[in-house]
């Protein structure tokens, strides 16, 4: 897989290009200035605590939701005015899908698939036997786990060139979770699908992600999955030495004997910053999961 | 056992606005008694008393109170038997003391004892009932009234008054007892969510607010729908004209509701309810006039007229409603037919598929509701009504096309009626249209009647006023709508 993050610069080429983007709701500001692009065939997986804002940002990204500032570009085009041609390389599957309850799924397919000109017929169908999903049933009638694969097999039948994913696998059950995750790391590996997906469970990112983006009181921290365990990791000071302690950390508690834990990141010189050599400080590892708890716990 | 627990039962059981709306029926119910006492030159005092007392005791039962056995299922799957009990011995409370208002005044009255208490009791089983039969039966009880009446006309049924009553309704109320004691076991042996369908209990309908008045615009739910249809009257949708080149059919698929296209099976299948549900009181109908006047063109083109008229005044002003609930229902959902849309290729560039949307939303209600202005107009015009009574017609129908235009640009452009504001809108077309609705029958014979001119110019004002807001409304709408970047943005 070519999974590459990177800053902006040649955004017109990439599936996906995010820049500056602002949205915040009565209560605040949910995403404060993100930037983001991301190239074809990477696989990002975006993670961050219920409310941190991955459904508005997925929203903005695909042109349901005007942002206060900034905007984002698909396949070089504004979200908000996405030409045919761009709607056809796209798959986006929000959280819970709701659409078309008085379809069944085979109407649906039917009806959806007319306007997709690669639309993988027999794909949706064998997909809907695979995951034991009755094709005359009413999408109405069906349970949350079963719309979502419906759905889901709706997004991949259109076989996109970018697929956009918010928490896919909530609602489905572990072979259902896994299958869906073969799938897009097939898609990704052998297509050359550049797919974005959200999701709350660690695993599945270690499973299929290239990328890692934490969304974390509006900011985006993006890093190379493989990358995550070498970059940042747990520094712990006792009590006494926390006054040398760095004032620019991803994450920082305070122990009850005064001690002090800090997410620290390695500089552009691949050191750990100054207070991880001072007497009595130690340097842990972190996992994906602790350094997500770490970040936004 | 917890008195003050049983006291609060009712309160505990309903929504708030349900409470309130209880008891602005019980206080209209009162005044309405106290102006009967007053007014009313015939009749029995304490009769008439009673008699309005009993029609609030039915709203009671119906809908407040029968709230209990909602209290009463979840108490059984809590497994809270202390709240199941208090809610049995609340309903039972509830019902004697239901009884005690019609007592007194019996007594007091000092004849009719037994026929005042039977009739206000068969009022609260009567309601219970409503409450905890199969909606689909539900949906007939309203008019059981009225086929009561019919019946002992046709088939010489004792109704209050005749000395046979006590007998007959001692009858009916046991068997309204057993009704209701049998459905309440059945009704709390289940969960909730495994009776929300149309055999379910009309009760559970009541926890969606759709009886609370303000939230019924936000209750509506595609998906609640479908669930609650049973498998044949799911709609057949007619897929064979949509695709890239039909953008206007594939929206109506995604719009759904009366929007979808169906097949003749599916027109047939939709409008069988429909059908069925107007059979019986269009039955009652005909067989009551049937016995009054025969078969008889001056008699029949009269009540014909009247019910064409009302079809078509009221017919275009639920048009507008339902259509405007469903699409501020397809609008708000931001994971269900917008995101589809939004990124569905071939529906044309942003502008194009905002003007198609908007076409599509108004073309098919406009276009009925114009459909029933021409009927109404056909009807009434041969017999030369005066020019304010056709004034007054045209201007009912053309505002509630302009409150659909309106209201559907709102919303399409992102600037959505707050829930009062459709609220006060449904009232004042509501009572606006209810002004009107004598007009059609009243047009009819040699020397139509014409309105006061008072009267008709004061409804004609108010509805010039509700117009100009409309338009205001619809302006502001329509400036939203083109600052939208395009038409598929939810709402919510």
């Amino acid at each position: 897989m070519n999974a590459v993050l990177r800053s902006i610069t040649d955004h017109d080429a990439a599936p996906l290009a995010v820049h500056k983007l602002t949205h915040g709701y009565e209560d605040g500001l949910v995403l404060a200035g993100i930037d983001l692009t991301l190239l074809q065939g990477s696989v990002l997986g975006l993670i961050g605590r219920n409310g941190a804002g991955k459904s508005t940002l997925i929203r903005a990204m695909v042109g349901l939701l005007k942002p206060d500032s900034g905007e984002a570009r698909l396949f070089g085009e504004p979200a908000l005015k996405l030409s045919d041609s761009v709607k056809a390389r796209l798959a986006y599957v929000p959280q819970q899908p709701e659409a078309l309850a008085w379809l069944t799924a085979q109407q649906m397919f039917d009806y959806v698939g007319r306007f997709y000109p690669s639309w993988d017929a027999s794909f949706a169908k064998t997909k809907l036997r695979e995951w034991g999903i009755l094709p005359n049933k009413v999408l109405g009638k069906l349970s949350p786990g079963e719309r979502q694969r419906v759905d889901l097999i709706r997004a991949l039948a259109s076989q996109p060139s970018l697929l956009i994913l918010d928490e896919p696998a909530a609602a489905l059950d572990p072979v259902a979770r896994r299958d869906l995750l073969r799938e897009i790391a097939l898609r990704a590996g052998e297509a050359g699908t550049t797919v974005l997906f959200s999701t709350h469970i660690v695993s599945d990112l270690e499973r299929v992600a290239s990328d890692i983006a934490f969304l974390h009181e509006g900011k985006l921290l993006q890093c190379a999955v493989d990358e995550t365990k070498e970059r940042f990791a747990r520094l712990w000071l006792p009590a006494s030495m926390t006054a040398a302690a760095p004032s620019n950390t991803l994450g920082k508690t305070r122990h009850a004997d005064g001690s002090l834990s800090l997410v620290i990141e390695r500089r552009a010189d691949g050191s750990w910053p100054e207070a991880a050599r001072l007497p009595g400080a130690r340097v842990d590892a972190l996992g994906l999961e602790d350094l997500f708890v770490e970040i936004a716990g | 056992m917890n008195a003050q627990a049983m006291l609060l039962a009712p309160w505990r059981a309903t929504h708030v606005q349900l409470r309130w709306l209880s008891l602005a029926v019980l206080t209209l119910c009162a005044l309405g008694a106290i102006a009967l006492l007053l007014f009313a030159k015939r009749g029995e005092p304490a009769w008439m008393m009673v008699g309005a007392y009993d029609v609030g005791l039915i709203y009671l039962w119906a809908f407040f109170l029968s709230g209990m056995s909602l209290l009463a299922i979840e108490a059984r799957w809590l497994c809270l038997p202390g709240m199941y009990r208090t809610a049995v011995l609340a309903t039972v409370f509830y019902a004697v003391l239901s009884l005690l208002p019609t007592a007194i005044i019996a007594v007091v009255h000092g004849t009719d004892q037994m026929s005042m208490l039977l009739g206000s009791l068969l009022c609260v089983l009567g309601g219970l009932c409503f409450a905890l039969v199969p909606r689909y039966i539900a949906v007939f009880l309203g008019i059981f009234p009225a086929l009561v009446n019919t019946m002992s006309r046709l088939y010489n049924f004792p109704l209050i008054g005749d000395t046979r009553f006590v007998a007959w309704g001692s009858t009916l109320a046991m068997a309204l007892l057993v009704v209701c004691v049998l459905r309440w076991r059945a009704v709390t042996a289940k969960p909730a969510q495994g009776q929300m369908g149309f055999s379910g209990p009309m009760v559970l309908q009541y926890r969606r607010g759709h009886w609370a008045g303000g939230s019924a615009i936000n209750s509506l739910d595609a998906t609640t729908q479908v669930r609650q249809r049973p498998d044949w009257m799911q709609p057949q949708p007619d897929l064979r004209h949509v695709g890239p080149n039909q953008p206007d059919n594939t929206l109506r698929v995604a719009l759904g509701g009366w929007y979808l296209p169906r097949t003749l099976r599916g027109h047939l299948q939709g409008l069988a309810p429909g059908l069925l549900a107007m059979l019986v009181p269009g039955s009652i109908l005909f067989l009551t006039f049937l016995g009054n006047h025969a078969i008889s063109f001056h008699a029949w083109w009269p009540l014909a007229t009247l019910l064409i008229g009302w079809i078509t005044m009221f017919g275009s002003m639920g048009l507008m409603f339902t259509t405007l609930t469903l699409i501020q229902q397809r609008w708000k959902k931001n994971n269900a037919e917008l995101p589809l849309l939004a990124l569905l290729p071939g529906l044309g560039d942003v502008h194009t598929a905002k003007q198609r949307t908007l076409i599509v939303a108004l073309r098919r209600p406009l276009m009925l509701q114009m459909g029933a202005l021409i009927a109404l107009l056909a009807l009434t015009l041969p017999s030369h009504p005066s020019t304010i009574s056709v004034l007054m017609l045209v201007t009912g129908q053309l505002s509630c096309a302009l409150a659909l235009v309106a209201g559907v640009i709102r919303v399409i452009g992102g600037r959505p009626l707050s829930t009062s504001g459709t609220f006060a809108l449904m009232i004042a077309i509501s009572l606006l249209i209810g002004s009107n609705s004598l007009l059609p029958n009243s047009m009819l014979g040699a020397q139509p009647w014409t309105p006061p001119m008072p009267y008709a110019l004061t409804v004609l004002a108010v509805w010039l006023v509700v117009s100009v807001v409309l338009a205001w409304v619809g302006h502001r709408g329509w400036l939203a709508w083109k600052a939208r970047p395009h038409a598929f943005m939810p709402n919510g």
